[in-house]
């Protein structure tokens, strides 16, 4: 079973070898009908939505102790990605987004002509730290369009991905022959030498890794680069008066999935609601959040995000003096904190596990300030009636939000989701028409 | 009446800590000396400057004389740079305005200055020592744009003072704010092909990002003359990824024939007045004994605290390193803003009285008198 210990730079010497065994599955890959390899690639996802099968019940504690939380929260997050991964919804994503499974294997009729769709003839993904199973996302992406992926978790990431190719090799060595998962230093060989053979890379990351990668593209590669985002929440006036308690578990449970580590959590909800009142949310909002993801304490956070939080808690205090800052709550010996400010576009928040509410006399306030971070805003979730959800939607989609959801499903976006506001799978594959 | 007790304090205060400055490391401010003159230039900052009194307050700091000594001075989160003026004077005296780089969704942090002498003594005394302690003079070749063009940044005006301080005849500025024209390798390549006809020894100075990005695009390799030399700023601070510290000094080392032992780490903020530098350099053309990691100079101090507990980390022994922590500055050259400056940073002792950083941490915005300029060179070059 593969550990975290086990990622390891690659050594320059070994890699070559590694490349050669990805290149042979590729050619093994090639024969295999499509079909098979969706129903091997959905066999390993069914095991990780079981329980109790070894590998998942590894992967739950392995996963648990790496990010000091209870199994159940990490068993949330992998539902929330493997219970979508099923064998019906990973042949309808290839139907969607490619036309016809039957174009991936030879040529055949679509849009008036012949055609046949290539998956990258090697595909390396570059993760970012974020939520767990994004990265095996990519990697499923890859395997669907029978192309072998190396994958590169991110520095001090868990090793779920790792994990998942054994779980493939276990159920189908063929394919798990056509998955590489190792890390290797920045600018050393082995980054050249995989860079160089990957004719797509998908990489994720912030900006200066983004920068970065646009530097080292080569004219004929193909490269999908997934930069910062961020996500909101809007709670109309309607969903406050309503069920208030359902609307703040169903706001904890977006925010508080994966530590807030990924870029469907909101980093801030607009509340329908006077100042006085949506601070009377700050402590229940905090418990909800504390409760979905029961992490350690600031106090026992590594010296960085305890650095971090003592500069945002003596900026709190600033503001406070200056009269601009409004409350908040999370003291030291708490995971979260919780902070009123006045409605601003959507920020990344200055230290780990932070929610901001803003007040906001209409919801349609926050369409206005997604507007101004178009291209970067992944989804806004919504608790409301309706008409109301209906009529932001498309104020929201104007302004340039990639994804509008309901308050509570932020964190279940369908296979097919449009991903930055992308296909996905069409992203990766290359075309050829034949007109007979 | 109050304002001119206020100037009357601070023309007091500015003539003692120039005094201090100008004593550099000749006659180093005593622990005793130091003491006193922050505790004063804090009670300065209570006095005229209500925000951070109303902070301090709420630090249960009610009085100047509630601070028994330096150390207990409330530090400012350099994020309050953002908020409001940071100033113990009123605006119709500003001097001048530096600005961080704020981020793309942040506003950028404003320093106000009185005036710009304390800054500029500072910046003068800790770069003779470090950068040039072996000439009068040095051609000085700067990856940034010429002061008229940049004159909010804190990076530029100091590579201004150096060119009036120590540069010598063709020192210049070599990037250009003009959106049309952006860097010119040419005329930096023409200006490092004059220093080795001339052999004329030059410092190159720069951010990080600058070297990064200006030395592929010269597309050349000079052995600049003996003695030539390079500081290098803002490598560490979120810029790590693109302009890693190791290639970039390989890369100085290989394109300008600069070795490492003339290659000087400079760190810096907007928020500050004052600089480090290593000693690198100074060791290695006069074979002082001062240890590694940026050294403190005599006029500032810095601690390095467990972030939560505001309890100091153990110090590193000699040539060791010591525990992680925050990085607290105390800048008597600050007389007019903050003198105490809590930040983000992560550093450790490197031996008695050197720190490293360690980076800033993820999830914390990239800042820095020198990402002002990265960023700048990101957009026109």
């Amino acid at each position: 079973m593969a550990r975290t210990d086990d990622l390891i730079a690659v050594g320059e010497r070994r890699v070559r070898e590694r490349l050669a065994r990805l290149e042979r599955a590729r050619d093994a890959f090639a024969a295999r009908p499509l079909a098979e390899v969706v129903a091997a690639v959905a066999r390993a996802c069914e095991r990780w939505r079981d329980p109790m099968d070894p590998h998942r019940r590894d992967g739950e504690e392995a996963l648990a102790a790496h990010w000091r939380v209870p199994a159940a929260a990490i068993a949330e997050v992998l539902d929330g990605a493997f219970g979508t991964w099923t064998r019906s919804a990973l042949a309808d994503w290839i139907e969607l987004e490619i036309g016809a499974l039957p174009v991936l294997e030879d040529f055949a009729p679509l849009g008036g002509v012949r055609r046949r769709a290539h998956g990258p003839r090697l595909l390396a993904v570059i993760a970012a730290r974020g939520v767990p199973t994004t990265i095996v996302g990519d990697l499923l992406a890859g395997l669907l369009l029978k192309a072998p992926v190396w994958v590169k978790p991110a520095s001090g990431a868990d090793d779920l991905a790792a994990r998942f190719a054994d779980t493939v090799a276990d159920c189908d060595p063929g394919l798990g022959a056509a998955i590489e998962v190792s890390s290797w230093r920045t600018g050393s060989e082995t980054e050249t030498a995989v860079l160089a053979a990957a004719d797509t890379i998908v990489a994720t990351g912030g900006t200066e890794t983004i920068a970065a990668m646009r530097g080292e593209i080569a004219p004929d590669q193909r490269v999908i680069l997934h930069g910062p985002r961020l996500s909101a929440a809007i709670l109309t006036k309607e969903a406050l008066a309503g069920a208030g308690d359902e609307t703040i578990a169903a706001l904890a449970r977006d925010t508080a999935f994966a530590g807030q580590m990924g870029c469907l959590s909101p980093v801030v909800a607009y509340v329908e609601a006077a100042p006085r009142d949506v601070a009377d949310l700050l402590g229940p909002v905090q418990a909800a959040c504390a409760g979905r993801w029961p992490c350690p304490p600031r106090l026992e956070a590594p010296p960085a995000e305890r650095a971090a939080y003592a500069e945002w808690q003596a900026l709190a205090g600033v503001e406070a003096a200056a009269g601009v800052g409004g409350p908040w709550v999370g003291e030291t010996g708490d995971a979260w904190s919780v902070q009123v400010r006045g409605a601003a576009p959507p920020a990344p928040p200055a230290i780990p596990r932070l929610l901001i509410l803003a007040p906001v006399e209409r919801a349609e306030t926050a369409a206005a300030l997604c507007a101004e971070r178009r291209g970067t805003i992944a989804c806004v979730g919504i608790e409301g009636p309706p008409r109301r959800i209906a009529e932001l939607a498309r104020t929201l989609g104007a302004a340039g939000v990639e994804r509008v959801t309901r308050l509570g499903r932020m964190q279940n976006p369908p296979v097919a989701w449009r991903r930055d506001g992308r296909p996905t799978l069409a992203d990766l594959v290359r075309w050829v028409d034949w007109e007979t | 009446m109050r304002e001119r007790t206020r100037r009357a304090e601070a023309e007091h205060l500015d003539a003692e800590i120039l005094d201090a400055v100008g004593r550099g490391w000749q006659e180093p401010l005593a622990e005793l000396e130091f003491d006193r003159l922050a505790r004063e230039v804090f009670a300065h900052q209570f006095r005229f400057n209500p925000v951070y009194r109303q902070f301090c307050l709420m630090r249960r700091v009610s009085a100047a004389p509630d601070v028994g000594s330096w150390r207990d001075i409330p530090p400012v989160p350099t994020g309050a740079f953002k908020i409001g003026r940071w100033t113990t004077f009123p605006p119709e005296v500003e001097a001048a305005v530096f600005r961080t780089s704020g981020t793309t969704v942040g506003a950028p942090g404003i320093h106000g200055f009185e005036c710009l002498g304390l800054m500029n003594a500072a910046i003068v005394a800790s770069a003779r020592r470090y950068l040039v302690p072996d000439r009068e003079r040095i051609r000085c070749l700067f990856l940034s744009p010429p002061p008229a063009a940049a004159r909010d940044s804190s990076l530029v005006h100091m590579f201004a003072v150096f060119r009036e301080a120590f540069g010598a005849p063709g020192s210049g500025f070599f990037l250009s704010h003009r959106a049309d024209g952006g860097f010119r390798p040419d005329r930096l390549a023409n200006a490092l092909d004059a220093a080795v006809r001339d052999r004329e020894s030059v410092l190159v100075a720069g951010a990080a990002l600058a070297f990064h990005i200006v030395l592929p695009a010269l597309a050349g390799r000079w052995s600049l003359p003996s003695g030539s030399r390079a500081m290098v700023t803002g490598g560490a601070k979120g810029v790590r990824r693109m302009a890693d510290p190791i290639r970039i000094a390989e890369a100085i080392a290989r394109d300008l024939g600069i070795p490492a032992s003339h290659q000087v780490a400079e760190y810096g903020m907007t928020e500050l007045s004052s600089q480090y530098y290593d000693a690198g350099l100074r060791t290695s053309l006069t074979g002082g004994e001062e240890g590694p990691g940026f050294r403190v100079p005599p006029w500032a101090r810095v601690r390095i605290v467990d972030p939560l507990t505001g309890r100091e980390v153990d110090s590193g022994a000699k040539n060791d390193s010591g525990a992680e922590g925050a990085v607290i500055h105390y800048d008597l050259a600050n007389r007019a803003s903050a003198i105490a400056l809590q930040t983000s940073d992560l550093g450790f002792w490197r031996g008695e009285d050197g720190f490293e950083l360690h980076g800033r941490e993820p999830g914390a915005e990239a800042r820095g008198c020198s990402l002002a300029a990265d960023l700048w060179l990101e957009r026109t070059i």
